[in-house]
Formats: C-alpha cells, structure tokens, sequence
C-alpha cells in the first residue's frame, strides 16, 4: 500500500509500480491529469482542423444540394461506409477494454486488445484503400481539377462533382493518415504493455492514445453520413 | 521549535492521499455504449433512406452523430467521470467551431442579396467556367442577365 519504500522488494516488481513521475510534479497523479489535460488540448486543435473540412462541405452542399446528391449516391458505396464504422466502433470498444484492463492490472488483457484495435485499424484502412481509393483513381473519379470521370451507366455526372470529390478526398485522407498514425501508435502502446510499462498506478500512455484512437473515431462518425448518406 | 512536517513527509502524505481514485468503467458500461453505438449506425442509415427533406435529413444525420459522439466522448473517452477542466476544453473548442461556421455560412449564404453575381461565387474560375458553359448550353443560365450589375457595378460610381 505505501509508496514510500523502494527497496529490494523492487526488483520482482513490474516496470508500472516501480515508476516515479517526473521530479517537477508533485505525484503520479498530477502528472497523469496534467497530461491528459495536454491531450484533451491537442484534441482540440485536431477538430479545429477537421472542422475546416466540415465548413467547405456545408458550404458546397449549401450551393450545389442537387449535386452532392447525386455524387454521394454515385461515387460512394454506404456499405463499405457502414462496414468502415462498424469496424472503428469496435475498435474503440477495444481500446475503452484496454484502457480499463490497465486500471485493473490485467497485462495480457490490455496487450490483447490494443492489437485487435490496431488490427480493426488496419482493416478500415485495407478497405478505404483497396475498394474506394484505388478504383476512383483509375475511373478518374479525382477532386478538383483532376477530375476527368466521363460518366458510366446512365451516370451524367454534374460540373460540382469535382468539389464533392474533393471534400471527400481532403476529408477521407486526412481522417485515414490519423488512422495510420493510430495503428503505429497502437503497436507502440501494445509492446510497451507486454514489457509491463502499464497498470493500476500507471498507464497514462494508454489513457492518453485511448482518447486520440476515440477521437479519430467520433470524426468518422460524423464523415459517414455526411459523405456517405446524402438522401 | 517544533518543526514543519518536510517536503518528504508532505509529499508522501499527498501522493497517498490521491493514490487510486480514477474511475473504472464496468464491462456491462462499455458492452452496453459499443450496443448503442452500433444501433444507432443502423438507425442513421434507416434515416437517409427515409425521405424528409434536404435540411430535414442532414439535421437528423448530425443529430443522430452527435448522440453517437456524446456516449464515446462520455463513456469510452471518460468524461463522465473526469475533472470538469478537460469537458471546458472541448466545450469551448466546439464554441469555437461554432462561430466559425456559423459566421462563414452567413457571410456565403447572403452575398447575393448584396450582389447577385457574386451569389455562389466561390468554386475555382475553371470549374465553375465549365458548369456555367454547361448550364448556358442547356438553357439554365443567361448570363446576358447579369450584364446591368456584377462585376462592371464596381466601377460605376467613379464614372458617373
């Protein structure tokens, strides 16, 4: 119970209990809250980003309904969309059981669940790339000026597409590059979980890699319908 | 003298104090947000395929998102159960979004009733050449219309 001593008995101890937070903070608490306050804040900044992409959608869906329309149903599949948001769901849900599994000491638990996460990660990435990026850049179905999708099954597509398209594209890919960065950090959390780094008293990584994996999450959920499902 | 208890013993006394006092969800917390979470994707879809309306139909689609990113940010992100400073920063960051688009909309939305060319005006030149060649080629657009206002209203005042 008491943290005082820090004797021989730490050597059969695991990295977590034998960790001491920095010598300018008074206890691992406030550093573990001045942190996650230091996370929360960079979050912040990350929807100020994203919110630019939300502005020129309401924007161009303001200007051009008839367009969006018929670009979302044509261009977009909701149910790779649908499958994409399944996925990242779940793998919050593994990283909030990750999360938990370090407040409760359960080591083997916590590794577990970050790869599976890191793993959905690399699913919604495999499925974005393979079956949405790859044949829109062979059909021509490219944003702005690079637009050169002549129209294909009954399909005229309307001079605003390429605005759609590039929403879609600036918006997508810049959410998929968070995602990317979410899978490496994710490895990096798992490793140093199986090294013993996280438990009860200490696994502000995880917490803290948690909220960026929620949030990269929260801005897909409301990219879907936006994008996907304009009725 | 007596003497002041040392930073040591103070130190101690705090770190004890605040030692294991986070909040830890219960599995059935989590396995019911995730079970919510996912019957409101299926309700999102069921929405768009139901015919409301242009504005109707993005209000319930952001409504329906917003309920969705509440319970991840509530549950799953802990703020529920966290220190109030770590909500005032999102709430002030999602004040500031606010204002943001809320100003930019406005100030789009109503340029047209100060000058009617510039209503929409905001695509790049070369798309919209094509889309307005497009629309005069289908009939949808004169821009012989235009002519008396627009661009050359600019330099009327100095002229006359």
């Amino acid at each position: 119970m008491t943290t005082i001593t820090n004797t021989s008995a730490s050597v059969s101890q695991e990295p977590w209990e034998r960790y001491k937070h920095q010598p300018h903070w008074r206890n691992n608490e406030d550093e573990f809250e001045a942190a996650k306050l230091g996370m929360w804040i960079f979050l912040a900044t990350e929807l100020l980003l994203f919110s630019g992409f939300f502005c020129a959608y309401f924007i161009l869906r303001m200007f051009y309904p008839e367009s969006f329309r018929g670009a979302s149903e044509h261009y977009l599949d909701w149910r790779i969309g649908a499958i994409n948001t399944i996925v990242l769901l779940v793998s919050s849900w593994n990283v909030a059981v990750a999360v938990r599994a370090a407040q409760v000491g359960k080591k083997k638990l916590l590794a577990f669940n970050v790869f599976f996460a890191s793993l959905l990660g690399i699913v919604f990435l495999v499925l974005k790339i393979g079956l949405e990026y790859i044949p829109k850049i062979h059909k021509g179905e490219l944003p702005g000026g690079n637009f050169w999708f002549a129209g294909a099954h009954g399909y005229d597509p309307s001079a605003y597409d390429p605005m759609f398209l590039s929403v879609y594209w600036v918006s997508t890919a810049t959410h998929g590059f968070h995602v990317l960065v979410g899978v490496l950090l994710l490895w990096w959390i798992g490793w140093r979980a199986l090294k013993g780094h996280f438990g009860p008293k200490h696994y502000t990584a995880v917490e803290n890699i948690g909220l960026y994996w929620h949030l990269v999450d929260i801005i897909w959920i409301f990219l879907f319908p936006l994008l996907y499902l304009v009725p | 003298m007596t003497t002041a208890p040392t930073i040591f013993e103070s130190e101690a006394a705090h770190e004890l104090e605040r030692e294991h006092k986070h909040y830890i969800p219960s599995m059935l917390e989590l396995n019911v947000t995730l079970v919510a979470l996912l019957f409101f994707t299926v309700l999102t879809v069921a929405a768009s395929r139901v015919d409301l309306g242009e504005s109707v139909n993005l209000w319930v689609a952001i409504g329906i998102s917003v309920v969705k990113g509440s319970f991840v940010a509530l549950v799953f992100m802990h703020l529920k159960n966290d220190k109030a400073m770590n909500s005032i920063v999102l709430f002030f960051c999602f004040l500031t979004i606010a204002f943001f688009l809320m100003f930019t909309i406005i100030d789009l939305s109503s340029r047209g009733r100060v000058d009617p060319m510039r209503a929409g005006a905001i695509a790049p030149p070369a798309v919209v050449q094509q889309a307005r060649e497009r629309a005069i080629a289908e009939g949808r657009l004169d821009l012989s219309e235009h002519k008396e206002g627009g661009a050359e209203h600019e330099s009327e005042p100095t002229e006359h």
